[in-house]
């Protein structure tokens, strides 16, 4: 079954060019070097329809920058993403312009997502109103029953962003995106800036949203708990890399990839009392070096040599399974 | 465990005019923690919580002020201190961390200048190789690699993780007998939250210090804390052992709490959640302040319940406490 | 310190009136902004209230120069503050130069704001090469003094008001282009602009709907003070000589035209114009101080 949203080799790289000043310095003599952070590295993900991908891992790991390029707001630097099968770049005029609504996002600060100086209907019934999908006329209505549908009282349209709270607005965000009727929404920790009684709340708009609408989800989050109790899937990232991917309840029960074992492990449980808590030895290192062969091997309890000379391929270990770990390997 | 409480905070009043009218921060709340003792300050947005952290260090900026109640640090009441005493005890004896590391770091100052400076402010006559080695071994102590290059660094070469240790260390530079943080791990990614509340735990067995850890998860109360307090809308709600608020809550708002999380909940079906928001500081309901949201809750609860002990050490504010074990 | 949990307001509070309302708070900028409209208002209505047109020749009379404050007419009307050495009546010479001063101070603002504001927003949003070019320019017309700047555009262009504009409007709308440049940077790379991009809406759309409004609050803080710069500035060339023409005196060069006579005793004829240029400035740097304060958004929340 062809994807909803497919992201094939996606490579993305960020160099901190050297201005005429660094330039000097560097004729001069001066140890100055082009920095550059590989964000993405070789990611393979697809989404399907309805489906809810979870994608987790920490900061740095380039799980945001990976939704950015697969909502399209940034470009990849090697790799293509497929829209239907087809590829979204090579895409003109109207076909282009409904890939690219189809693919929304959710942003994870909500005092910063929505644009102080309008007011929350036109922050939700721009899009529509231009795109065609609803005449200027009935905006009104439409902007109504879409804030109905998140939860918040229609009369609230004619109020500004500064005027509600931080769950409020999150969910003024989802109506933005839904008012262009999109198939799959990439949420960049859209619950992580909310308390914890306001984020159920919210996550239940977005499972409840699943199912009236029959949206697909790709989730990016931090948070171990979130992300199990609303994907179907889980990639797990680490320094630009996905690691281990699988079905939520096989990932949590039997975790692979050593590094997936560690985040679930330490991630602090309400039933685990009186934890002693034993960190990860080391540091997580810096994208702008990270460590030749596998990325975790700094860090991993079970690293051998090989580990440290070649990074290991993402290989399939059961049905629906990958995991990229030379422990694999061994019989 | 030694009987008299490092910190008893009793009836503390924290208020602040604003345009709108007098918003009461915290509306009479009381605690103790005692040495060596972990208490978890549960509280969502709104709820006061970071108010009382700052009330203890003194430092509400005004028109805030502490309108009234008492708060004794090893029996003296440090709501009546001159500031100098204030300032002699305030990161040698009682010290806080903050969400934000930059509220401890200055951006324009090398670590080891601020390391010194704050090593040096309370003991003037110690030697400048003194103070460096003692640096050095502060950063070492919450597991900074190469302590001696990094300190010559500025907090904006540092990552938000090492930034946040970095203000761990600099809080426990003087061994403090109590130490209030305020959500120092949430914007933390796992991993290092598991380093700095293993770098807290240990303080807290090696040197008895008694901490207070102020945040809304209660996953992170759950594996740190031995008592947990409950704030809502100013008020303690809730307070007892960890055990009895975990397995045994009785506010309808603890049980909320602990029912909305994710771990508890069956995976893909919507999470049972506290219906509507907190009440605004300006615009509280008469009597319970959660009765609005509550499903308990009748014409009894137009009258403000007193909070009272339910069982051995447990206390609720309420009229209709939650009875039945809660589902694991 | 915030308080998190905000109130919702019951009905829409413009953002504009939360401005107003924070801007209150302060009483010496509200006196500074009553000032303000006071001044305004009386050169706006100056040919209703002034006693006497002072640009109309025929109704002057030298024989009425240098009177001092109080003095009469022979057809009875009152020199409330004296007159000049042309005759004519100070209070209406005064309302009249303030009209000059303030349309010439506001209309170079403006200009200059809409030149400014052009040129940072392009350079923050293409970026590279052209951002890096259009500062330069930017820096090298900052490191001039703006006095020197202006008094060489007037010496080679001569004098009247459209080139005085001109040597304002060249002087201020350096400021302009870099705040709104630094702004519009920032802005940028919000979440909102972000939200636009996704939901597919046209760049022009972009920037002049979503990232215009938004780096507006740092230039009305520049406005103020530019304008009241500004006034000052045409009030100093005017002294100097090189400002505008006799024939339409603003407050600058009626204070030059009295200099002559302080020595003299007659000192109301410098005085009393060069007090009203204070108050208008001050007037305006007081509410400008204020909108700084209320709009430094680290102050806030």
């Amino acid at each position: 079954m062809t994807p909803l949203l497919e992201c094939r080799g996606i490579s993305k790289r960020f160099t901190k060019r050297l201005d005429l000043a660094a330039k000097l310095a560097r004729g001069l003599g001066a140890a100055v070097a082009e920095e550059t952070v590989v964000a993405v590295d070789r990611v393979d993900l697809a989404v399907h329809e309805r489906e809810v991908v979870g994608l987790v891992g920490e900061s740095g790991c380039g799980k945001s920058t990976l939704g950015r390029i697969a909502v399209g707001v940034l470009p990849p630097d090697q790799g293509q993403v497929l829209y239907r099968g087809r590829r979204r770049d090579t895409l003109k005029g109207e076909a282009a312009v409904a890939a690219a609504l189809a693919v929304q996002m959710i942003f994870q600060n909500p005092f910063a997502s929505l644009n102080p100086r309008l007011r929350v209907r036109d922050i939700v019934g721009e899009a529509p109103v231009y795109h065609g999908i609803v005449a200027r006329r009935d905006a009104g209505s439409y902007v109504a029953e879409l804030l109905r549908r998140v939860g918040l009282d229609p009369a609230y349209a004619d109020r500004y962003p500064h005027q509600f709270s931080g769950g409020q607005r999150q969910r003024i965000g989802i109506a933005r995106a839904l008012a262009v009727k999109p198939e799959l929404i990439v949420c960049d920790e859209a619950v992580a800036a909310l308390d914890v009684s306001i984020q159920a709340q919210v996550l239940n708009v977005f499972i409840r949203l699943r199912e009236e609408l029959g949206l697909a989800y790709l989730f990016i989050s931090h948070d171990l708990g979130v992300v199990e109790h609303i994907s179907d899937r889980v990639a797990v990232m680490y320094l630009g890399r996905i690691v281990e991917m699988a079905p939520t309840e096989e990932l949590f029960a039997a975790p692979n990839h050593p590094y997936t074992r560690a985040l679930i492990a330490e991630a602090p449980r309400l039933d685990r009392r009186g934890q002693s808590y034993a960190p990860i030895v080391g540091e997580i290192p810096s994208p702008l070096d990270p460590p030749r062969g596998c990325h975790f091997h700094p860090r991993c309890r079970h690293a051998m040599d090989r580990c440290r000379q070649e990074a290991p391929a993402l290989r399939q270990i059961a049905r629906g399974r990958v995991s990229a770990c030379h422990l694999n390997d061994q019989p | 465990m030694s009987a008299e409480p490092t910190l008893f905070v009793d009836g503390l009043e924290v208020q602040f005019p604003t345009r709108a009218g007098i918003v009461r921060a915290v509306d009479g709340v009381s605690l103790a923690v005692r040495p060596g003792e972990v208490l978890g300050l549960v509280g969502e947005s709104g709820s006061g919580k970071t108010m009382i952290g700052l009330s203890v260090i003194r430092l509400i900026d005004p028109p805030g002020r502490i309108a009234a109640g008492h708060i004794l640090f090893r029996g003296e009441d440090l709501t009546r201190l001159p500031e100098p005493r204030m300032r002699a005890l305030r990161g040698v004896r009682i010290a806080m961390m903050f969400q934000d590391p930059m509220m401890t770091l200055n951006p324009v100052l090398r670590l080891d200048t601020q390391i010194v400076e704050a090593l040096t402010a309370h003991v003037p006559r110690m030697a400048a190789a003194e103070a460096r080695r003692r640096a050095v071994a502060a950063l070492a102590r919450v597991g900074i690699p190469s302590p001696e290059e990094r300190l010559r660094a500025y907090p904006h070469q540092l990552s938000g993780g090492m930034r946040q240790r970095v203000a761990i260390a600099i809080a426990l530079l003087h061994r403090p007998e109590l130490l209030i943080a305020d959500e120092p791990t949430t914007a933390l990614d796992v991993t290092i939250q598991a380093q700095i509340l293993s770098e807290v735990q240990g303080l807290c067995r090696e040197y008895g210090t008694a901490l207070i850890w102020i945040t809304h998860d209660l996953s992170v109360v759950a594996g740190l804390a031995d008592s947990v307090v409950v704030l809502y809308a100013g008020q303690v709600v809730e307070s007892g052992p960890l055990g009895d608020i975990l397995d045994r809550a009785m506010h309808p708002y603890t049980r909320g709490l602990i029912d909305s999380v994710p771990s508890r909940n069956r995976r893909g079906v919507p999470l049972r959640q506290i219906a509507g928001m907190a009440p605004s500081p300006l615009d509280l309901p008469s009597g319970c302040r959660f009765r609005e949201r509550c499903g308990r809750a009748d014409a009894a609860c137009l009258a403000m319940p007193e909070l009272a002990e339910a069982a051995p050490g447990h206390a609720v504010r309420c009229f209709h406490p939650v009875r039945d074990a809660a589902p694991a | 310190m915030s308080l998190a949990a905000a109130p919702v307001d019951r009905r829409a509070e413009t953002p504009w009136r939360r401005l107003l309302a924070e801007f209150a708070g302060s009483r010496l900028a509200v006196l500074g902004l009553a000032l303000f409209v006071i001044i305004l208002s009386l050169a706006l209505l100056a040919p209703l209230v002034a006693p006497q047109d002072p640009y109309d020749l025929a109704k002057l009379d030298l024989l009425d120069s240098r009177l001092p404050p109080g003095s009469h007419a022979a057809d009875g009307m009152l020199y409330a503050l004296g007159t000049d050495d042309q005759g004519r009546d100070l209070f209406s010479a005064i309302l009249y130069g303030l009209r000059t001063s303030l349309w010439v101070g506001a209309g170079s603002a403006v200009v200059a704001l809409a030149i400014g504001a052009a040129v940072g927003m392009v350079a923050a949003y293409a970026g590279g090469r052209l951002d890096a070019f259009l500062m330069r320019i930017v820096d090298i017309q900052l490191s001039f003094p703006a006095i020197l700047v202006a008094l060489i555009l007037l010496a080679l262009l001569g004098r009247g008001v459209g080139k005085i504009l001109l040597a304002l409007v060249t002087v201020q709308w350096a400021y302009y282009a870099r705040t709104v440049r630094g702004t519009a940077l920032v802005e940028r790379q919000r979440e909102y602009v972000e939200a636009a991009r996704c939901l597919a809406l046209p760049t022009h759309r972009i920037v002049f709907r979503h990232l215009l409004p938004n780096c507006l609050p740092p230039l009305i803080v520049v406005v103020t003070v530019q304008v009241a710069h500004a006034i000052a500035l045409e009030a100093t060339l005017s002294f100097l000589g090189i400002g505008l023409p006799v024939t339409q005196p603003s407050l600058g060069l009626l204070v030059a035209n009295g200099y002559q006579y302080m020595l003299s005793g007659d000192y109301w004829i410098s005085f009393f114009p060069g007090f009203a240029l204070l108050l208008l400035i001050v007037s305006i740097n007081l509410a400008g101080d204020r909108l700084r304060d209320v709009l430094n958004p680290r102050l806030r929340r």
